[in-house]
Parts: structure tokens; sequence; C-alpha cells
């Protein structure tokens, strides 16, 4: 009887636990839950309770409710953008049409770039001001795909230990090589704008949104794998180092731990070695930054670890204007590319990634898959 | 609120019928797959003189002949050049791809091992895996480093083994270390061929009991350089004087 009924408890309390957090998000439990068990289950489920049933933000809830402090960085788990001084704003407040998924916004012509020979950047001139844009996302990915023989060579790989797991000769995606689409938001219209942007990682198309009698001075971009822009005026110059340029230079990019971050709520030696190497790191950077931008990437820094939009420039109250989105559909895009480059579903058969990693598999197999299985049957 | 219930509801009836499926599926294809993994069958336990008793698996590496164990394997390393792997005057591919091809074709050079067990002491040899050793691929020296496994039976030596109850179980790890100007030809195969005379060596000296068996080699080989080898030998010997057999150990009837 008893144990029947401290079963009826803990079942009713995880329903009510469910039913609470399903009702008003994770933001209470933060006083009852310890911090790092409460910031776990904010960045597991997010802004639950705080976006009604058509996606919108419900009245009350403020763009700081949508920013976790989470263990791998800042982490915008709604429709925030990171503006100056690295606030969160509502997208809705600055930039008006914005479209989430961009999976079928095709551009309507690609430019290959290069990146710079060298590692001096030309400076940006007296009196402009610099928007140093940081991304990192990888929530939403485009139709364009790069990649080289060292990525196929990881497919390859992973085509094997499928085969020899499964026996089945399922095609790889190529997923991990998309570009991720970056906005950038400019709102400053009082002083040209150098803009500095700095992909954490991966391939990356930074999508500019100028508002009215906003003006680019020039653009860099910084870091990942590829880096392109989309809607830019073509005369505005732009230059490129990537990651692997970057790292030839010695430079080193790194940017201060957020107060959730893993590493600064770890108490084990080996992470305080991590913290402080880290801290050496930053302002190493933050030196090499300012030498070639006259500030501190620490101190400029606009974006998160995850979070798609960023806005340079003051943002204007909600009922002011906004900036109009510019689609990346139709658009000119301008991008460095590796060897490959591809725009999903406008490939020739057998062109695309998974096909040339299952043909290249199949060609070292002699054409036989069989001789990839491994193992006695003991 | 109700769409959230009943969504969470369905991803977690997806995640555990998935789950199930997926075990159930893995049941079906590992019992057809080359190179599932059976735990070893055996019903019998050896005691070594120090009284200790012998791990199950080395107890089916030692007494089981009739059929191949996970225990009682050749593992072969060994550097080779990878124009090993080609065909047909067949160019080596583009750097970024030199270690995944050596994986694929890895089983190429395992060819050779077996005959050389097979001459010495094994009824039977199988290539159980080959691979390439992650990050050994040298552009530069154009060679590999790979990791052969090799199951073997052991040739048939003894029409009855003696009771086992009035046996003690003994091993030895025969080490050689060999010079390469030693060893005839110099190849991979012929150093294994050393390493497994090492272990009949030691099979045939008066400390060894009979039957007196190689449940496992490893050989480290490379080109131009002293290589490393062990034999694995193990045999059986009469208990010593003064010990005796342990009983069947049988759990009480309930009640």
């Amino acid at each position: 009887m008893l144990l029947r009924l401290i079963f009826r408890v803990i079942v009713l309390g995880i329903l009510v636990a469910v039913a609470a957090l399903a009702a008003v998000g994770p933001r209470p439990f933060a006083a009852v839950l310890p911090p790092e068990a409460a910031r776990f289950v904010e960045s597991m489920v997010g802004p639950i309770g705080l976006l009604g049933q058509d996606g919108r933000v419900r009245a009350g809830a403020l763009p700081a409710d949508f920013l976790v402090d989470g263990p791998d960085g800042l982490l915008a788990t709604g429709p925030i953008a990171a503006s100056q001084g690295n606030l969160p704003v509502f997208i809705t407040d600055v930039l008006a049409g914005f479209q989430e998924d961009v999976v079928g916004a095709f551009p309507a012509a690609v430019t290959t770039m290069r990146p710079i020979l060298g590692c001096r950047l030309t400076p940006p001139q007296p009196g402009s001001v610099i928007g140093h844009v940081f991304g990192a996302g990888t929530s939403r990915p485009l139709a364009l795909i790069s990649y080289d023989d060292a990525d196929l060579a990881r497919g390859i790989a992973e085509f094997v230990d499928r085969y020899r797991k499964r026996g089945i000769a399922a095609p790889v995606p190529g997923d991990a090589y998309a570009f991720q689409a970056q906005d950038v938001v400019v709102t400053d219209t009082s002083v040209p704008v150098y803009l500095v942007l700095e992909n954490a990682g991966g391939n990356r198309i930074w999508n500019i949104h100028l508002a009215e009698g906003a003006r680019l001075e020039r653009l860099v971009l910084l870091g990942g794998a590829q880096s392109g822009v989309a809607n830019l005026d073509p005369v505005v110059p732009v230059e490129v180092i990537l990651a692997d340029g970057l790292a030839t230079c010695g430079i080193r990019p790194a940017h201060p731990l957020n107060p959730g971050h893993q590493l600064l709520q770890s108490t084990a030696e080996s992470d305080v070695n991590l913290v402080a190497q880290h801290a050496e790191a930053v302002a190493a950077y933050d030196i090499w930054f300012r030498d070639s931008f006259g500030v501190r990437a620490s101190d400029s820094r606009i974006g998160y670890a995850a979070g798609s939009v960023a806005v340079v420039g003051p943002v204007l109250d909600a009922a002011g204007a906004k900036v109009s989105f510019a689609p990346i559909l139709g658009a000119d895009v301008r991008t460095t590319q590796n060897s490959y480059f591809e725009i999903v579903g406008q490939v020739a058969a057998g062109q695309d990634y998974g096909s040339r990693v299952m043909a290249l598999a199949t060609g070292f197999a002699f054409g036989d898959l069989s001789i990839l299985h491994q193992g006695v049957g003991f | 609120m109700l769409r959230f219930v009943i969504g969470l509801g369905v991803l977690l009836m997806v995640l555990g019928f998935g789950a199930a499926g997926w075990q159930y599926w893995q049941g079906i294809a590992g019992a057809d797959r080359p190179g599932a993994t059976l735990p070893p069958v055996t019903e019998v336990w050896l005691g070594t003189a120090t009284g200790t008793i012998v791990p199950a698996e080395v107890t089916a590496a030692f007494l089981q002949q009739d059929r191949l164990v996970p225990r009682r394997i050749a593992t072969i390393t060994h550097v080779a050049p990878l124009t090993d792997l080609l065909r047909d005057a067949e160019p080596l591919p583009a750097p970024a791809f030199l270690e995944v091809m050596a994986d694929i074709r890895a089983p190429l050079l395992a060819e050779g091992f077996c005959p050389v067990l097979q001459d010495m002491i094994a009824e039977d040899c199988q290539i159980h895996s080959a691979r390439v050793v992650a990050g050994s691929v040298d552009a530069q020296s154009g060679t590999a480093q790979f990791r052969i496994e090799l199951a073997y039976r052991l040739k048939p030596d003894v029409a009855d083994l003696p009771d086992l109850a009035e046996q003690v179980f003994g091993s030895l790890d025969v080490e050689i270390g060999v010079a390469p100007e030693v060893v005839p030809g110099n190849t991979a195969a012929t150093a294994l061929a050393a390493v497994v005379e090492a272990g009949l060596l030691a099979c045939s000296a008066d400390s060894a009991g009979y039957p007196c068996r190689i449940i496992g080699l490893t050989l480290d080989w490379a080109p131009a350089v002293p290589f490393q080898g062990v034999a694995t030998v193990g045999w059986l010997s009469p208990l010593p004087d003064g010990v005796l057999a342990i009983p069947e150990i049988r759990t009480l009837p309930e009640g």
C-alpha cells in the first residue's frame, strides 16, 4: 500500500515537472536546480513557453530570455540577434522579412574569390567604424557545398566503417561541408563601416543587409574552411584569410569565455591550466586584432556560439524602421571555394559528394566492396 | 502545449521502437555476418601449478582446435610499401587518399602470411582483420604500417588428451628480437616463420610439457631494422607430487 503511494507520488511529481517545464520553460527551475543542471536543461530544451503556437514571441518575453550561458558558449536559442556589446535584440526589431530556412535559397551567380597572399590586411580608414561579427552557427545550411580531397577521404573512411558494421553501401551525405548562412545587418549610417567577419569554423556565407544610407568601406573575412558574402555591392573590396592562412600567419583566434563555460565551471587542474592558456591566447589575439583594425577583438565581438544574425550599429526602437531582409535566393555570391563546389540538386549524376565517395571507395576495392568485410566467425 | 506532449510521446515511441528494431536487426545481421564475435564455448577449466585458474579464453585457445577462437591469433604489425597494393601499373592516388586506399586494400598484404602458418603449424588459417594503422602513412617514403590479425587452428598433435583433472597448464612467452640480416630473405613472412620456429623450439625443450601448442603469435616488423616477435606457447604437464586434483564444484540443489 505504502509502496503504491510512493510510486504514485513519484509519477505525479514527474508529470507536474514535465508540465511545468512545457508551460513556463526552464527559467523557474533555475531557482531550485544547481546552476550547471539549470544551464544544461536550458541549453537542451531552449525557450519553451516563450514562443506562441505561431512561433511569435510571447508578450513580456525579453531577448535575454533566449540567450543561454551554456557550457560551450553563449547560445541564441530563439529569434534573437547579437548587437553592439554582444547584447541580444529581437531579429524582428532590426530586420523585416527575415527568412530562417535558406536551404532552398539558390543564388543567381557564384563568383570565386581567393584568399590574400601573406598576412597583412588593408587597415581601416581613419574615422570609419569597425563592425566585428563572429559566426559559429551551423543551423542554417545552404544548398552550397564545397570540399576537397581530404574531405572526400573522410567520407570514404566513414563509408567503409558503415559498410563493415552494417554490410550496406549507404551514401555518405556531404552536409558537413555545406555553407552556413550568417546574416549581418548594418544599421550604422553615420560613417563608413569596415566589417571584420570572423568565421569560427566550416564553410560560411555572410549575407549582408544594409540600412538605407549605410556604406561599407571594406570586408575582411577571417577564418573558417571557406568563406563568402552575399548581397554585397561588387565595388566593395573583400579580403580573405581562411583558417589555414591564419595558422600560417601564426594568428590563433580566441575570445573570452562566458561565465557558464565548462572550463570555468571546472576545478580540475588540467582545466585550470587550459583556462590560463586560453587567457594568454585571447590576449595575443587582442593585440593582433588591435594592430590590424584599431580595436580589441574581445571588446568588439558581436555574435554567439550558436546564432546566425548580428547587428552592426544602433538598434532602433520597436516602432522604428527596419532593414529589409536581402534574400540569398537570386543573389550574387562571392566566395572562396575548395577543390569541389556543388549546388545541391544541380550537379550531374555521379558528381555529388556521396556519389564521388562511393565511386572512390569502390575503385579502391577493385570494384568489389566485399573485400571490406573484416572478421572471422568464431 | 498539447502538441508538445503528443509530440514528445511520439518521439519517445519512435526512439524506443527504433532502438529495439536496431538491436533486433543487429542480432540478425550479426549472426550471419563474418566477424560476429561469439563467446568461447568451453566448459573445461584448467589450473596452473601454482593453483590459479587459467582464463577461459586461454583454455579455449589451447584446447579447442576444432574451431577458430578469438584468443588464438597471430598479430602482425609491419611496414610495407604502398605500391604493393597496386595492380596493373596503377598509379598511387593523391596523397589525401593514401590512408583510405591502404585501409581498404590491406587484406591484400595479409594473403602471404597464412601460407607460412599452414606450412608450419596451422591446419586452417583465416584473415581476421587487416587494417592500416591510423596516421602511419608516410607519403615521402611511400609506406604505411599495417596491422594484420590471423585466426588459426593447429594441426592435430595428439589423438587423445590426457585426463585434464590430472594435468596443470603451463605457458611461456618466447620473445625474440632479430637483426634483419639474420633472417633469410628479410621479409615479414620469413620473420613470422622465425617467430613460429622459436615457439616450436620452446615446445621441444625439456621444461615444456606435452602436448605443447602455440596459442598466440605477435610480430612487429619493418624493413632494415631488427624485428620483435613473441610466440606464446602453452602445454599440459602432470600435477606436481602432493597436489590433488580439485573436485568438480557443483551448486547445491534447491532446498
